[in-house]
């Protein structure tokens, strides 16, 4: 090599070292041969440690096998392999030590292993290329989860934190649809507070809010995971019970009775406050229900509950 | 030494001198760095630039503090024309506080022979205050070492802060490598 040659390769090496940017450079057996400033700044090994080793013996906790994979497709078909933060976060765990942005604590990365060829076109070393890409790795996550926030806002009841009616009947039509595909058992229940205008009434609309809270509080702590409960209206609600005949129904809205009827709330006036509530419940029927259909009884049921004197179970 | 290479490397930038106390340092713990950095400037018309630098051993961010007024000094300061748009506003902020921040944290590590690479300068917040900037912030380390550097320029009202915060999973480097230089 004549002195231009080696001037040039001076600053060439320059930016290898000085990029923000990590390189390493490995023969066949994944042996390190170059180790830039990058890779030291946040590794914390020194280019001399690193040079000769195995680059698993450095990293032991880099994934061994998967190396192995890259280092195939580089070496036996010369073509570079791509790795992103979407598909894995990192290759090398670097932990970022940062006083003001503490709460981004490893780095995110891009990966690319590319194949380097000697001057006769043979494969002979692979470059491992390593990109930061921390920042938007993180305002992406943060899109995202601005995203599923939203979505779950518009779906749940501001008071509740139960389904909204426009979601809980969306569901609903789905489980309807299932129920008609599967002939599986499943259950519709609807429920309402007796007497609710009176509690408002007498004792100011916060305590009205409260019932509500209350019977929605004790409904998610008698249902399934499963189960999908939702706020339909003012004071009622509606739960849709997969895997449950009428009979199950029949279990759960006595359960759900009894548990109302055994709470109380504490009035303006340090006053005990109960209240009880009349449910109707139907099992779906795969001979002849439409989704409205099934509705109307469950609907009919509940009326028939409130008028043979509420704080009852009717079965349609 | 390095506050002198650092005025010479900016001056060289500018076409006016680059006034430069000499370094406070500070070994700040959680609780009062907080009020440590709300104290630098307390009006609501801050504009703050973070940049993350790293070594061997060695990690922080650099944080750059511009007053309302001196940001739109910025252009004449660094001898271009008035800024057209808030895009090549921002990219005075960001040119100036790479500037600043690049010079004063090269000079400082090479003075302890620590190689560092500095990360892109991001904007923290624009005229805003500190208090807002840093009200939620529950740092989650116990002690950094802060090196704060007031800048002036000869013949400007423009002025700026520049606080270094080393982590703390720096100190241990950071002092070997002092010792290193002092004995």
């Amino acid at each position: 090599m004549d002195a231009l040659d080696f001037k040039e390769l001076h600053w060439l090496l320059d930016i290898i070292q000085s990029s923000n940017i990590g390189i390493v450079v490995l023969d066949r057996e994944l042996r390190v041969e170059v180790f830039n400033r990058f890779m030291q700044a946040h590794s914390g090994i020194a280019p001399e440690e690193a040079i000769g080793k195995s680059l698993t013996d450095l990293f032991p906790e880099l994934p061994e096998q998967w190396l192995w994979r890259r280092q195939r497709t580089v070496f036996e078909l010369g073509i570079p392999v791509y790795t992103t933060w979407e598909e894995r976060s990192y290759l090398f765990r670097f932990p970022l030590h940062l006083p003001i942005h503490y709460y981004v604590d490893v780095m995110y990365q891009n990966v690319m292993f590319v194949p380097l060829r000697t001057s006769n076109d043979t494969v002979e070393r692979m470059g491992i290329v390593v990109h930061d890409v921390t920042e938007s790795a993180l305002a992406s996550k943060a899109l995202q989860e601005t995203r599923a926030e939203l979505l779950i806002l518009s779906r749940v009841d501001a008071l509740t934190q139960l389904w909204n009616r426009g979601y809980w009947e969306e569901r609903f039509e789905e489980e309807w649809e299932r129920a008609r595909r599967s002939g599986g058992p499943v259950s519709l229940v609807m429920l309402d507070i007796d007497h609710f205008k009176r509690i408002n009434d007498s004792y100011g609309h916060q305590l009205g809010d409260a019932a509500i809270r209350l019977m929605a509080a004790t409904l998610r702590e008698f249902s399934r995971e499963v189960d999908i409960c939702g706020r339909y209206g003012g004071e009622e609600f509606v739960v849709l019970l997969p895997d449950t005949t009428k009979e199950g129904a029949l279990v759960f809205c006595e359960r759900l009775r009894l548990g109302i009827a055994g709470r109380s709330l504490e009035g303006p006036n340090k006053e005990v406050v109960k209240f009880t509530i009349s449910l109707g419940a139907a099992e779906f029927d795969i001979n002849s229900d439409s989704s409205r259909l099934w509705l109307q009884r469950v609907d009919q049921a509940l009326y028939r509950a409130k008028d043979s004197g509420r704080n009852q179970t009717q079965i349609f | 030494m390095a506050v002198g290479q650092t005025a010479d490397k900016i001056a060289r930038s500018f076409s006016t001198f680059v006034k430069l106390p000499i370094p406070q340092v500070h070994l700040l713990e959680s609780a009062d760095v907080r009020m440590a950095l709300t104290a630098i400037d307390e009006t609501d018309n801050v504009t703050a630039v973070t940049q993350a630098f790293f070594g061997a051993g060695i990690s922080g961010e650099a944080l750059l503090l511009f007053s309302d007024g001196t940001v739109s000094e910025l252009p004449r300061l660094m001898g271009y024309a008035p800024a057209s748009g808030d895009r090549e506003h921002l990219e005075h902020i960001l040119e100036m506080a790479s500037l600043l921040n690049g010079s004063c944290i090269q000079s400082v590590l090479a003075q302890m022979e620590i190689d560092v690479l500095i990360g892109y300068p991001s904007i923290l917040g624009l005229r805003t205050s500190l208090k807002t900037l840093f009200a939620e912030q529950r740092f989650p380390w116990d002690s950094t070492l802060a090196l704060e550097l007031n800048y002036s320029f000869e013949g400007y009202a423009a002025t700026c802060d520049l606080v270094i915060l080393f982590h703390q999973y720096s100190l241990p480097t950071l002092f070997a490598k002092l010792e290193l230089l002092l004995s």
